[in-house]
């Protein structure tokens, strides 16, 4: 009987609703047989649920199918983040001099994606265009400083958008992908030791992944990417002067429990012709901070003099929900790990500084997702004067510049759906020699310092 | 007249008193556990008049993800969570088995009543692609006396995320090593080939209207549209017709882990039904509302012993008593 006067009520509705009654008139009559009894709190509750959800999936389904096939599959993606940073860094020149600043920021990115067939998928993203001293489009940064970064940047000066990343990706098996364009940075770090995580390298991509057993997954990613287009005044020998960059990762990565996973890979880093052309968005020499190495950089020409040939690895290793119910339960644990790093400069004889390494660890959850979910990870790094291009690693790490070591720590605490709060900490410092040309010392040997540098930052992100 | 205000405020007291202590309890996931839910809902809400409920079928997928972001106070799920997908949740979860159901595979062969015999070698060739007539000696081998057509196997799958999916995936991924290897399990996998079809429905409908076809659905789907389905060979070597009784036999032999994530299929007891599984109800371990997490927890106790009697009446297979005694042990681990 009751299912009767269920199915008569709802038809009853339906009818209603076909009269192009608004729903909260539907609303209305529902409330109405509920106050008579006819209706259950529970069926009224239903029954408002299922309309609800019949009225959007109707109306979607009436615009999706208004739409084209390509703009059906187009998705749109982005974040922004607000940060406030408190630095303490070294004044240029000095051993003892400090300077503090707190600065406001934010960075805003929009990503769009569409599965042009089956195989085939373009990916495009713009962002804000990160300030940089020699000129737009700083690779390393996305962050526009309330007030500006400059003395002609300020009174709410309208800062610009760029070009984040433009590329497309073809999958013509399952396990081999190919990409073309400004990309996402394919290359796997268990934390950033060689990469600021801004940075969207240009140039081509093939990777090659495929499932053996869960124990086993192998993975290659080669890539080919552009350092930089010759110059007219260095283009004496064509494009083959071109600074490039070659790269391939091997590795495996998998479960050896279904609590236990690991990643490790191999790497080999070519990096040609470096010395051919100013290289931009360098630490500055001079100012705040910088680096001039003298085995990576002509003071003259402002080119590095070496060519860069890297060979090392990284591996992870972690264990899921690792205390099982040993704890109680407001100290719940999901995942715990560790992470090694390291690269060897082979253009370098062994006494000269070509070494980069990092250890870590982290714990709490693999993804935040919303309120209640954390996770707590530090590393300690050493990137020593000649290990890689100074353009390249985390700006946030004494400035980006190398002749660095330090610690990074960082909280995240999802606050709700898309949103939560990350609170980093890097205490850094000059490894051996940083800089001692801009110091006037005469070799190595002559100029050594200890100029710590601090950097909190607090950021509320957003995603969407 | 002062009275009539008395009497007008006492009853508003009483009302506004009645709607506090009314508990809504929010639930989605499993669409397979739908009508035993519902069925649950009526006859615990009949008890316990201050409980309410709310459960939206999403499918298990939903369900999980529903109750990772804390948007609903459980969900429902026909295959557990991976471990990274615990690791994403804000808190531990704990995988509550409520019911037991069979995945039938179901033909559409005129002429050939249902009890047709099937081995793993074969239903997994015939998935993988590898078997494509119906008179493979295979089959055949194992019908004698069976009129098999020659005609082409028409396979059909689901094409929706399916907790019916994960159990037959997760069969033929225990039977055969190519299958593991090249598909795997899941709710949503890449077949090899075949037909997809939405939903119990839509697999049904292709199952009807191609003749030679092959598909699996909810034993309870079948039996209530009269498909003719296959006996299929278990772990023992048995050719076993798939009912309530042989599912509730696969969980016999199963091994219980303590977070009772656990499969059932190719069950070693010589009885079982071997593509077999469970429904789970996810809640956390520790509630963040005292009433709803207490309300929670009875109905929960309640709808595994009581309630029980009231599903095994729908083609659901019962629990065992043995993982019953489990599940009110961890039960009482809940926090709320």
């Amino acid at each position: 009987m009751k299912k009767i006067v269920l199915t008569l009520t709802t038809a009853m509705i339906f009818a209603w609703q076909g009269l192009s009654f608004a729903s909260s008139s539907v609303d209305a009559l529902i409330q109405k047989l509920e106050d008579k009894g006819i209706l259950t709190a529970q069926d009224a509750t239903q029954i408002k649920g299922e309309i609800a959800s019949d009225e959007q999936n109707s109306q979607q389904n009436t615009f999706k199918s208004m739409l084209p096939d390509w703009l059906n599959s187009l998705k749109f993606s982005g974040d922004f983040r607000l940060r406030d940073q408190i630095e303490r860094v070294r004044v240029a020149g000095t051993t003892s001099g400090r300077l503090a600043r707190n600065r406001g920021r934010f960075r805003a990115r929009l990503n769009m994606e569409d599965q042009v067939n089956d195989k085939v998928k373009v990916i495009f993203g713009i962002a804000t265009n990160g300030e940089n001293s020699a000129g737009a489009g700083n690779p390393r940064s996305n962050n526009i400083t309330f007030g500006g970064n400059s003395t002609s940047e300020n009174a709410f000066n309208k800062p610009t958008a760029v070009i984040n990343k433009a590329y497309a990706v073809y999958t013509p098996a399952s396990w081999a992908t190919l990409m073309g364009g400004k990309m996402d940075n394919p290359i796997w770090e268990p934390a950033s030791l060689l990469w600021d995580p801004n940075i969207t390298p240009e140039g081509g991509v093939f990777q090659l992944q495929k499932k053996v057993s869960d124990l086993v997954t192998p993975f290659s990613t080669n890539a080919y990417f552009i350092l930089a287009d010759n110059t007219p005044s260095q283009a004496t020998s064509g494009f083959k002067t071109d600074p490039y960059m070659m790269i391939t990762q091997d590795g495996i990565k998998g479960n050896l429990t279904e609590k236990v996973y690991y990643k490790a890979a191999g790497s080999y880093y070519g990096v040609s012709n470096p010395n051919h052309i100013v290289l931009s968005n360098r630490p500055s020499a001079s100012g705040l901070s910088g680096t001039n190495n003298t085995n990576s950089f002509d003071s003259t020409k402002a080119f590095y003099n070496n060519s860069y040939d890297l060979i090392g690895g990284a591996v992870e290793l972690g264990i899921n929900d690792p205390f099982g119910e040993l704890l109680p339960s407001p100290l719940y644990v999901p995942q715990v790990g560790v992470f090694g790093q390291f690269f060897a400069n082979l253009d370098l004889s062994s006494s000269q500084q070509g070494k980069a390494w990092q250890m870590g660890a982290y714990m709490g959850s693999s993804a935040l997702n919303g309120w209640g979910t954390w996770k707590l990870q530090t590393y300690y790094k050493v990137l020593e004067r000649d290990s890689w291009l100074d353009v390249f690693p985390d700006q946030d790490f004494y400035n980006g510049a190398t002749d660095t070591k330090g610690f990074r720590t960082e909280l995240d605490l999802g606050l709700a759906k898309n949103v939560w709060f990350v609170l980093s900490w890097y205490r850094t410092n000059v490894f051996k020699y940083f800089d001692h040309l801009n110091n006037g010392a005469t070799n190595d040997a002559a100029y050594s310092m200890s100029a710590p540098q601090d950097l909190v930052q607090a950021d509320l992100n957003f995603k969407f | 007249m002062k009275k009539i205000l008395g009497l007008v405020v006492a009853m508003a007291m009483v009302t506004s008193f009645a709607f506090a202590d009314s508990t809504l309890i929010n639930g989605a996931g499993s669409t397979f556990i739908y009508p035993a839910i519902t069925k649950w809902f009526d006859e615990y809400s009949k008890t316990n008049p201050d409980i309410q409920f709310n459960y939206q079928s999403i499918g298990s997928g939903g369900g999980i993800k529903q109750i990772s972001s804390k948007t609903v106070d459980f969900g429902a799920t026909d295959g557990p969570m991976t471990m990274d997908q615990m690791t994403q949740a804000p808190g531990r979860i704990y995988h509550i088995p409520m019911v037991m159901g069979a995945v039938a595979v179901a033909y559409n062969l005129p002429g050939v009543e249902k009890g047709l015999k099937l081995t793993p070698d074969i239903l997994a060739g015939i998935y993988l692609g590898k078997i494509t007539q119906w008179n493979d000696p295979l089959i055949t081998g194992q019908n004698p006396g069976v009129n098999l057509p020659a005609s082409t196997i028409v396979v059909v799958h689901r094409s929706d995320g399916s907790g019916t999916s994960f159990i037959f995936t997760d069969y033929l991924s225990s039977v055969s090593s190519e299958w593991k290897g090249k598909v795997g399990k899941g709710t949503s996998v890449n077949w090899p080939i075949g037909l997809g079809g939405k939903g119990n429905e839509g697999v049904s409908g292709l199952l009807k209207q191609s003749p030679g076809s092959i598909g699996y659905v909810e034993l309870a789907y079948a039996l209530e549209n009269n498909l003719t389905y296959a006996f299929l060979q278990n772990k023992s070597g048995n050719f076993i017709e798939p009912t309530i009784d042989s599912t509730s036999k696969a969980a016999d032999g199963a091994q219980i882990p303590p977070d009772f994530r656990f499969s059932i299929v190719n069950s070693p007891n010589p009885d079982a039904y071997p593509i077999a599984g469970t429904t789970w109800i996810l809640i956390y371990k520790q509630m963040d509302n005292h009433v709803k997490g207490k309300a929670i927890v009875d109905f929960i106790r309640w709808a595994v012993t009581d309630g029980q009697k009231l599903t095994a009446a729908m083609d659901y297979a019962p629990l065992p008593a043995s993982l019953v005694d489990l599940i009110q042990k961890r039960l009482d681990q809940v926090k709320y």
